[in-house]
């Protein structure tokens, strides 16, 4: 289920889909994307990562330096997500950014409005998705810093 | 002097002339009163043709009063019995009286022969005048009218100031007993079973008292009922006579077929003189009490002895009745409806509330406690379905069940009896003591709102057994009814049913029935428009969660067919290569069409977002963001008015004019494509787009606005999903307006849409009038 690289702190991705995953990781390498990727199928998988505390549980793997998060997840839905994590002092260094099929203005409102730092919606067609996720690389690792410290 | 015993004597030679009645109780009912063939000794009646006023017959008694006998009276004048000059007067009067009526009174005469003066009246009666001429005893003086009138006013005022209408029948009775000196006066009130009680008694102590007791409907039969209509005021001198026959020439004419309904002198029937007998009365003046040509009540004088009432007094007391019967019925009616309209102004308190109800069942758990403390009722059921709200005392639950099924039965929108247990088929008991209902139907069969009244048990004191009729005739020995010897108190316990349903509550009961189903209605359409909204709510939220999860495995389809694509390159050849792509436009195609049902679903379950919006600036900025196509296409495009600035969602309305737009520049193969944009003020505010496209077929007016629904082919005019006009309508609809077109094929389109008005928009634009 993870899998981490050591010292650079990994890329997150709360997805429940396999096969949005697959492409998603197949889009990542087309990018040239390098750095170490975990992945959560739901909420509660991607909290306890986040947050093992809350389970009185060691942490075992880094805290990510960036989550990208589906809204549509079973239970604990991304926005109840993101509402959560956005009350964790803690967390709030991390920034989320959505990756939806949903292009509801009330949905991307609610987003922003709970600390979402960004909200791609995924296109449908496949050239189109590689080249949001060379942007998205593009911002995060390469124009902009993230935190980077040690946990 | 006393003729009475005068007349007794020279009565007694008609007697095996008359023709003798059996007293028979049972054929009273039938007995034909208004035909006896006979009259009563104190006056003379005559018949005269009423051609020339000739007699056709006359009572046997002119010997006695005229010095004439009937014989050599027949088929000659008036001036056989009075002077030329009163023969004339009476003629004139009698060729003035063309109507069958109450006789009128011709003025006071006397005969040629004898002594006596005359009271005479006349009145038609089918073919022949009947003219009576009433003895006045000689010791009668001309009293002034005046002072008896005076003494009548005074009567008649202190019968106003009585409290109640028993209390003024009391008073009725005393100043009558004074203005006719009778030693017994009667008041009586007849009941709606036709029976009567006496009210009112001033009497003398040897006369047995009737006073509150009963007497049955037999008492007064029939034709005596009609006879006490027809003549308001009935009076017999003595009823210990012999009857007068009558002597007819004509043979025409039978003395048994003359109508003497009217007949001041009219012999009284054998039955009720008999039954006045037994009382021991001798004299008898019966005054009618009418409301409204129905028989309301009587007053009853009895005298032991003959006792004279002269034509003149009695005058002043039908004067007396008359008035004496408006004020007693005003002051009952009066008294009753001071009831009916508290009990009215109660329930119509209800009813109002009932209708003001905004939570049906909330007031409806209150109405049989309502009810029951505002209606003269023991126990209250109102019967929904399997429902049954019960207060006070009323039967179990199945009974009402089985009752309710009954009720269904009689089909009766309103239904009330007060013998509830005869007509059921079932006892007081198991109907917990309901003996009186009162029920009205509600909304559907089986719904009833029910009141109870228990039995009501009371003791009835007859004037003696009304059902002991039956006594032995002393000369054939033979059974036969006859009127009751004894007028002693009979008491009668009444059981087996409730006191009867009043037509004010009566008429409650239908007020509540009506504001109960009322609200009923208004419940039903609440019901079913909150469940229609649940529905298409239901329907929407379905279209809409479809679309969003279809797209995501289509999605995966798509990717993966391209990844296949781009992998394979070299490896798979040019057909399978065509097949994949095949995939991808398919794929791309559905996604398109989920993307317009999530559109489409999003357009009628968002709120609208309601703000005041310039439409110019509006369409300035849709006509923008299709500048490009507008350019390319080279369309000419016309704002025909400045727009109005309106509260709505400007995000919609956008999508509407860009939509509309799209379509009038697509749907044109003219080589220069014009399009016109305005609104129209009358009578509502109507925007339009027109263009000079291909136009659309009537027939496809309807179609158009179905979702997906393509009149042509789909890679025709550009393209596109179908959805577009379903989408522009949903829009218009949730702003509460209409879209509509006109169109000539081949010419072009117009496009029309109103906005509803009364949008409420609010500061912080959430504002929803449909939510």
């Amino acid at each position: 289920m993870v899998k981490t690289i050591k010292k650079m702190r990994p890329l997150m991705i709360v997805e429940d889909s396999d096969e949005d995953f697959e492409v998603f990781c197949w889009a990542l390498q087309k990018t040239g994307f390098t750095r170490p990727v975990i992945r959560a199928e739901s909420a509660e998988v991607a909290l306890t990562h986040l947050f093992p505390e809350l389970l009185q549980a060691d942490r075992i793997d880094p805290l990510p330096c960036l989550v990208l998060m589906d809204l549509n997840l079973p239970g604990v839905n991304g926005l109840q997500l993101l509402e959560q994590l956005s009350k964790m002092k803690q967390l709030l260094s991390i920034p989320v950014v959505i990756m939806s099929t949903s292009n509801n203005p009330l949905d991307i409102e609610a987003c922003y409005c709970f600390g979402a730092a960004g909200y791609i919606t995924k296109p449908f067609k496949l050239e189109d998705y590689i080249e949001k996720v060379r942007a998205l690389t593009h911002y995060w690792f390469n124009t902009v810093m993230l935190p980077e410290g040690s946990d | 002097m006393d003729n009475s015993e005068v007349w007794a004597s020279t009565s007694k030679s008609w007697v095996n002339q008359v023709s003798r009645e059996p007293v028979d109780l049972t054929h009273c009912d039938g007995e034909q009163v208004q035909f006896p063939g006979a009259i009563m000794p104190h006056g003379v009646l005559l018949i005269l043709t009423l051609s020339d006023f000739r007699i056709l017959g006359a009572s046997a008694n002119t010997g006695f009063w005229f010095g004439c006998d009937v014989e050599q009276l027949l088929h000659c004048h008036l001036d056989r019995i009075v002077a030329p000059d009163i023969q004339q007067t009476l003629e004139t009067s009698l060729a003035h009286i063309t109507e069958p009526e109450l006789p009128r009174y011709l003025g006071s005469f006397q005969p040629a022969q004898g002594n006596h003066r005359f009271d005479v009246f006349a009145h038609r009666s089918c073919d022949v005048f009947i003219v009576e001429f009433e003895a006045i005893p000689a010791e009668v003086a001309e009293n002034g009218s005046t002072g008896r009138m005076a003494e009548v006013s005074e009567c008649i005022s202190r019968l106003h100031a009585a409290e109640t209408w028993e209390e003024g029948m009391a008073i009725g009775a005393r100043e009558l007993k004074r203005l006719t000196g009778f030693d017994s006066v009667v008041g009586a009130r007849f009941l709606d079973d036709g029976s009567f009680h006496a009210i009112a008694e001033t009497c003398e102590s040897y006369f047995p008292s009737v006073l509150d007791k009963r007497f049955p409907r037999s008492d007064i039969p029939e034709p005596a009922r009609r006879q006490m209509l027809l003549m308001p005021l009935q009076y017999a001198l003595d009823l210990d006579y012999e009857p007068v026959p009558l002597v007819i020439a004509d043979q025409a004419h039978e003395p048994l077929q003359i109508d003497l309904g009217f007949a001041v002198l009219r012999s009284i029937s054998p039955m009720c003189r008999r039954f006045y007998r037994n009382m021991g009365v001798q004299s008898r003046l019966v005054i009618s009490l009418v409301d409204q040509g129905e028989l309301w009540g009587f007053f009853s004088c009895k005298n032991a002895t003959p006792r004279q009432v002269v034509y003149s007094d009695r005058l002043v007391l039908k004067l007396f009745a008359e008035m004496s019967a408006l004020l007693l019925v005003e002051k009952e009616r009066a008294e009753q409806l001071q009831d009916a309209l508290q009990i009215k102004r109660r329930i119509s308190k209800i009813a109002a509330e009932l209708s003001s109800a905004d939570v049906f069942s909330d007031v409806l758990i209150q109405l049989p406690e309502q009810v029951l403390d505002n209606l003269d009722v023991t126990g209250v059921a109102l019967c929904l379905d399997s429902k049954i709200l019960c207060a006070g005392v009323t039967p179990e639950a199945t009974v009402i069940q089985a009752l309710i099924s009954w009720l269904d039965e009689q089909g009766q929108s309103l239904f009330t009896t007060d013998r509830l247990p005869t007509l059921f088929g079932s006892t007081t008991q198991s109907l917990g003591q309901a003996t009186g209902l009162l029920a009205g139907c509600l909304m559907e069969s089986g719904q009833y709102i029910l009141c109870f009244r228990p039995e009501h048990v009371h003791e009835v004191k007859w004037a003696g057994n009304p059902l002991k009729q039956i006594e032995i005739d002393v000369v054939s020995g033979e059974e036969r009814f006859t009127p009751r010897g004894s007028f002693e108190v009979w008491k009668q316990e009444m059981r087996g049913t409730a006191r009867a349903w009043q037509f004010y509550e009566i008429e409650a009961l239908t007020d509540l029935q009506q504001a109960v189903i009322q609200l009923q209605y208004t419940e039903n359409q609440r019901v079913l428009r909150s469940q229609l909204a649940q529905s298409n709510a239901e329907l929407e939220a379905f279209a809409y969660i479809v679309s969003h999860d279809l797209q995501e495995p289509l999605r995966g389809i798509s990717n993966f067919a391209q990844i296949l694509v781009d992998s394979s390159s070299g490896k798979i050849g040019q057909q399978e290569l065509s097949w994949l792509n095949t995939i991808l436009n398919l794929s791309g195609r559905m996604s398109h069409q989920i993307n317009a049902l999530l559109q489409y679903s999003r357009a009628s379950q968002q709120p609208l977002v309601v703000q005041l919006v310039d439409l110019n600036l509006l369409l300035h900025s849709v006509l923008e963001d299709l500048s490009a196509t507008i350019k390319n296409t080279e369309t000419q495009i016309q704002i025909s008015q400045t727009l109005p600035t309106l509260a709505c969602d400007r995000i919609r309305l956008a999508s509407v004019f860009s939509n509309l737009i799209t379509n009038a520049i697509k749907y044109n193969d003219q080589a220069e494509r014009r399009i016109e944009i305005g609104c129209l003020e009358n009578p509502t505010l109507t925007f339009f787009v027109r263009d000079n496209g291909i136009g659309i077929p009537e027939k496809f007016y309807d179609k158009i606005f179905t979702i997906f629904r393509r009149l042509h082919g789909r890679n025709d005019y550009g393209g596109g999903t179908g959805a577009g006009l379903a989408i522009t309508r949903k829009h218009i609809e949730r702003h509460g307006g209409c879209l509509w077109l006109e169109s000539t094929p081949g010419q072009g389109t117009t496009f029309y849409f109103t906005l509803g008005s009364g949008l409420v928009f609010s500061a912080d634009n959430d504002g929803d009038p449909h939510d």
